[in-house]
């Protein structure tokens, strides 16, 4: 029985020493893994809308139609891979569209895809390859909610604040089931991704028309003569 | 015509209807390409506390909705590739994908423009059919407009402060959440 014992124990030896190795490289992956989540996590927490940012949530609101109710949350949520995904939808529509609208003998072919090879031109060349590996590697994850500086972005166009009734009554985590309010529709800022040369500004909103419906879309904006953000569009397809 | 597109064996077009929570907490149901960009293959979300709460015909209201959804996308992904067979009947869709620049103007705006213009009748009718025509004709048109109220259309035939407005919107609150909307009762029930 001994014997027996003894002979497990041998056999068993290497097996535990290289279990006790892979546990401690697993220790301290998982130290390494925490350290650089924290410093993640700490990058995401301090981060603060500047002067730039406001410029950008300005224009965009200047975009929203008269009377919408504006949200000061700004989300924080991450919505870049869903943004790269709709964003290659929309390039690769665009270039069909072109070619056909260039090389098709169909003259209704070409009607119909002509016009909208012009609409969606914008589209191509606007965030390369790069770019877009980019914002993955930079914005894929969330932040905490912040509150935004409501007054200095609501000074140019009609729109609405929202009651402290509204933002006691409603639950963010659990939209469904949340109290009824008259104020919709509204927009709600989720986030702000720019390119690597801070030349195309990208914000991702929605627009809740009740409590219970809403839509997701981004809006993209060109620094223009290095002055200005020209409003480009939002998401059609 | 739409159920033999995503029915048909070895159709391309492919639609999965699921019990989870859409993309925009707070909805209850969205549709979209899987992975927010595979073509021709979609992906409906029917959120599990809409699920659990609502009553039948709201949620058949809800997938016949969300089905028309993934049938104008498909549609989309269509002209994507080339086709333009069907290019006549989605007419008014692709002015309202032109004509819309606000950022409430998502390809899902004029979606519900598009559906409001052409689909209440038949979304009526097969809720009429679907429930045994045991209300009015007028109540399944009213929960036909569900997920509707953002549209111009809705708008314009029901405008602010109308009877008709709030009478469409308390039956599919009632319906939706399977309670009482500012004194109008559901008439259908629970799952």
């Amino acid at each position: 029985m001994q014997l027996k014992t003894t002979i497990i124990f041998q056999t068993e030896l290497p097996q535990r020493v290289q279990n006790v190795k892979a546990l401690k490289r697993i220790v301290l992956l998982f130290t390494i893994c925490l350290m650089h989540c924290s410093c993640k996590a700490q990058n995401v927490n301090d981060f603060k809308l500047d002067t730039v940012d406001y410029d950008i949530l300005r224009a965009f609101l200047e975009q929203v139609e008269a009377y919408t109710y504006v949200d000061k949350h700004f989300f924080n949520k991450n919505r870049i891979v869903d943004f790269i995904g709709r964003f290659k939808y929309h390039v690769k529509f665009q270039r069909n569209a072109d070619s056909i609208c260039n090389f098709s003998k169909d003259m209704d072919k070409r009607k119909f895809y002509c016009p909208l090879s012009n609409n969606f031109a914008y589209f191509d060349g606007l965030i390369d390859e790069g770019n877009l590996k980019y914002l993955l590697n930079n914005y894929d994850n969330s932040g905490e909610v912040q509150t935004m500086e409501i007054d200095s972005i609501l000074f140019k166009k009609p729109l609405q604040k929202h009651s402290e009734n509204y933002y006691q009554d409603i639950d963010y985590k659990n939209g469904f089931g949340r109290a009824e309010t008259l104020e919709y529709p509204s927009v709600r800022i989720e986030n702000l991704y720019y390119n690597e040369d801070r030349s195309v500004a990208i914000i991702a909103y929605s627009i809740y028309n009740n409590s219970r419906e809403s839509i997701n879309n981004y809006y993209i904006f060109k620094k223009t003569d290095g002055i200005w953000w020209k409003p480009l569009g939002s998401f059609k397809l | 015509m739409i159920i033999s597109r995503f029915g048909t064996p070895n159709t391309v077009y492919d639609w999965e209807l699921i019990t989870s929570v859409p993309s925009v907490i707070g909805n209850k149901a969205d549709t979209n390409r899987r992975n927010g960009s595979t073509p021709f293959d979609y992906v409906t979300k029917i959120d599990p506390t809409y699920k659990n709460q609502a009553t039948k015909i709201s949620i058949a209201r809800t997938i016949l909705h969300e089905m028309l959804h993934a049938y104008m996308i498909s549609h989309i992904d269509d002209v994507n590739s080339g086709n333009i067979v069907d290019i006549r009947k989605f007419i008014q869709l692709w002015q309202n994908i032109r004509n819309t620049t606000s950022p409430g103007g998502s390809s899902e705006a004029a979606q519900h423009e598009y559906m409001a213009q052409r689909f209440i009748p038949p979304l009526r009718e097969a809720l009429k059919e679907w429930d045994g025509a045991s209300q009015s004709n007028q109540y399944y048109e009213d929960l036909a407009w569900g997920a509707l109220f953002d549209t111009d259309t809705f708008k314009y035939f029901h405008p602010i402060g109308s009877v008709s407005r709030l009478r469409i919107m308390n039956i599919n609150a009632a319906e939706d959440n399977n309670n009482i909307s500012n004194g109008t009762s559901p008439k259908g029930t629970k799952c």
